[in-house]
């Protein structure tokens, strides 16, 4: 609870939790705030600029876009969770068993690391879709494996740091086993940095998985997900640039939250870090 | 040096290698006959069993692997389903278009990342470095195709002064260079007001004012200098986000690099052009980050190089 009320008092942290809050609240509460069916068309409004009724304007199919806008934060949140807890789970054993017991192991799976971040971010991301296949669900598992290599790489390096700590030798010397060493001691310390990274990650999945969505891969219309709603509306930007201007400012706001979110908890975690 | 370089290039190969097998291993891990896949529902069986053929996917695995890395090798990508032309000649010419705009957008990344730094490291604290700070997050938070969209929106559809979409003159490729840009400055920007902020508390630093240095100097040489190395080693290993940023800008602006070709070529389920611009890109990767370390060796006389 101290380190709640640490990152209330941090400024940085307090705004990246509001705005993380609102998106969250938007996407739980999506069909009580809607005021339209996300997928309803009436061709009669198509391109309609915002008004007292649509405040975000219709698109072009005239599809109330602040219906569509709210119920995308579903679609981009549950996607970055997703995608988070891909990564997280299978990073971050991968990098703890590396770096504790090292050796020929550490040196083959860190090779294999090193190759999968030779393709960074949304890259690892369109390479693993055009195996597995567009899609939304598809784009999610794609970048959940994308960060599992960051996850990896973090993991191992902050257990390696532990492993040089006295307390460590301590724990032998009073005579506890590697699994005990493993689970009491290394864990818990080795635990903040990819805690910071959660935060962060799940900033970049919702930015991948929009990216991806776009490129036509990932989600498919009439799914109300906000890149696809960008790559859809992008051929309007002359007569009607609204279509193309609110998907984009949830994205960045999403984003930004969570990235702000990090930030905190970075400043209340780790304050050695300065950046 | 020798030793370094040869340490570092025991690292560089088996990671191409375990790379070459990923690419390799990618077509056998899609669900279902990737032959027929590849050819469509509706395909013939003897258009399967040409594909099957002209894949090689009818021998042993590791046979396969081997002779697919011995045409890698010798700089052959295999032929596009599509097209049936050479990978290699399909991608040369769009390799160099996205280099180009990698390339530029890396640049203005670098000066305005820099100048962005250097500023809010001096005004520290103050109004100025708070705004730069908040317009860097924004910058990190900002979607790559929206911002190109907003760009050619105001730029292009407004103001009118700006091509927005082809390649061409040098204006075409303003907009997609500081589209591209916008990320890595952002990174840059915070990686040069942290390392300042170090350095400028050092002796040295405290010296050069009190020795009566103008302030200019005292920041460009005294503290920028020695501020230099985080700042090149992470600027330079932003080139992987600036290819995948690369792959979006040129969907965006329609310039005809890899990016396009890249999705294009996955809808089309075409395997070797996307395992070609994959190969290529990751490549291009491994070597500039290696360039990296090798510059960050050099530059840095704390390190042993042994």
């Amino acid at each position: 609870m101290r380190f709640f009320k640490r990152l209330l008092r941090s400024r940085v942290g307090l705004s990246g939790l509001f705005i993380t809050g609102l998106v969250v609240i938007a996407a739980i509460l999506a069909p009580v705030i809607a005021p339209y069916d996300p997928i309803e068309q009436d061709f009669t409004l198509s391109l309609q600029l915002p008004s007292w009724r649509h405040p975000m304007g219709m698109d072009e199919f005239g599809r109330d876009i602040f219906s569509r806008v709210i119920f995308g934060a579903r679609i981009s949140l549950s996607v970055g969770a997703i995608a988070v807890a891909i990564g997280f789970f299978i990073g971050m054993p991968i990098g703890l068993f590396s770096g504790f017991y090292g050796g020929w192991l550490d040196a083959l799976v860190q090779r294999a690391i090193d190759a999968l971040m030779a393709l960074p971010g949304i890259l690892l991301a369109i390479f693993v879709v055009s195996i597995l296949g567009i899609g939304l669900r598809n784009a999610m598992i794609a970048v959940g494996i994308s960060s599992i290599p960051v996850f990896a790489r973090l993991m191992r390096s902050s257990v390696m740091a532990i492993k040089e700590e006295t307390y460590l030798e301590a724990a032998r010397a009073v005579g506890a086993g590697q699994a005990r060493i493993l689970w009491k001691h290394v864990l818990p310390n080795a635990f903040s940095p990819v805690l910071v990274q959660v935060s962060y990650q799940f900033a970049s999945s919702i930015l991948w998985a929009a990216g991806l969505s776009f490129l036509g891969l990932g989600a498919q219309p009439p799914l109300p997900e906000w890149g696809a709603m960008l790559a859809s509306g992008r051929t309007y930007i002359l007569s009607a640039p609204h279509v193309i201007t609110f998907p984009g400012l949830a994205i960045m706001l999403a984003v930004l939250g969570l990235n702000l979110l990090g930030e905190g908890l970075r400043d209340v975690l780790d304050p050695r870090i300065f950046l | 040096m020798g030793a370094y370089l040869i340490k570092r290039i025991t690292l560089v190969i088996p990671t191409l290698l375990i790379l070459s097998l990923f690419v390799f291993l990618s077509v056998r891990l899609i669900p279902g006959d990737p032959a027929q896949i590849i050819a469509g529902e509706y395909a013939t069986k003897e258009t399967v069993e040409q594909i099957r053929k002209q894949l090689g996917l009818d021998r042993p695995l590791i046979v396969q692997y081997m002779d697919f890395l011995g045409r890698l090798l010798r700089g052959d990508l295999g032929r596009s389903i599509r097209t049936n032309a050479p990978v290699m000649t399909e991608l040369a010419s769009r390799y160099v278009n996205t280099l180009e705009l990698t390339f530029l957008g890396m640049s203005i990344a670098f000066i305005a990342g820099t100048a962005i730094g250097v500023i809010s490291a001096v005004w520290w604290n103050t109004w100025v470095d708070n705004l730069a700070m908040f317009g860097a997050l924004v910058g990190v938070s900002m979607p790559v195709f929206w911002l190109g969209l907003l760009l050619v929106l105001v730029f292009s559809v407004k103001l009118g002064w700006l091509p927005s979409v082809g390649k061409g003159s040098p204006a075409h490729l303003i907009l997609p260079a500081v589209t591209l840009a916008t990320l890595p400055t952002a990174i840059i920007a915070r990686i040069t007001r942290a390392s300042m902020l170090e350095v400028i508390r050092q002796n040295y630093v405290v010296t050069a004012r009190a020795k009566g240095v103008s302030e200019v100097s005292v920041i460009l040489k005294h503290a920028l200098r020695n501020a230099a190395i985080p700042i090149i080693t992470t600027g330079g290993l932003q080139i992987g986000t600036l290819l995948g940023g690369a792959v979006i800008t040129e969907t965006v602006f329609a310039w005809p690099g890899m990016g396009r070709l890249l999705v294009n070529s996955i809808l089309a389920r075409d395997y070797p052009v996307v395992q070609g611009i994959v190969l290529l890109l990751a490549v291009t990767v491994v070597v500039v980050n290696f360039v990296v370390d090798l510059t960050y060796a050099l530059l840095n006389p704390k390190i042993h190089l042994a």
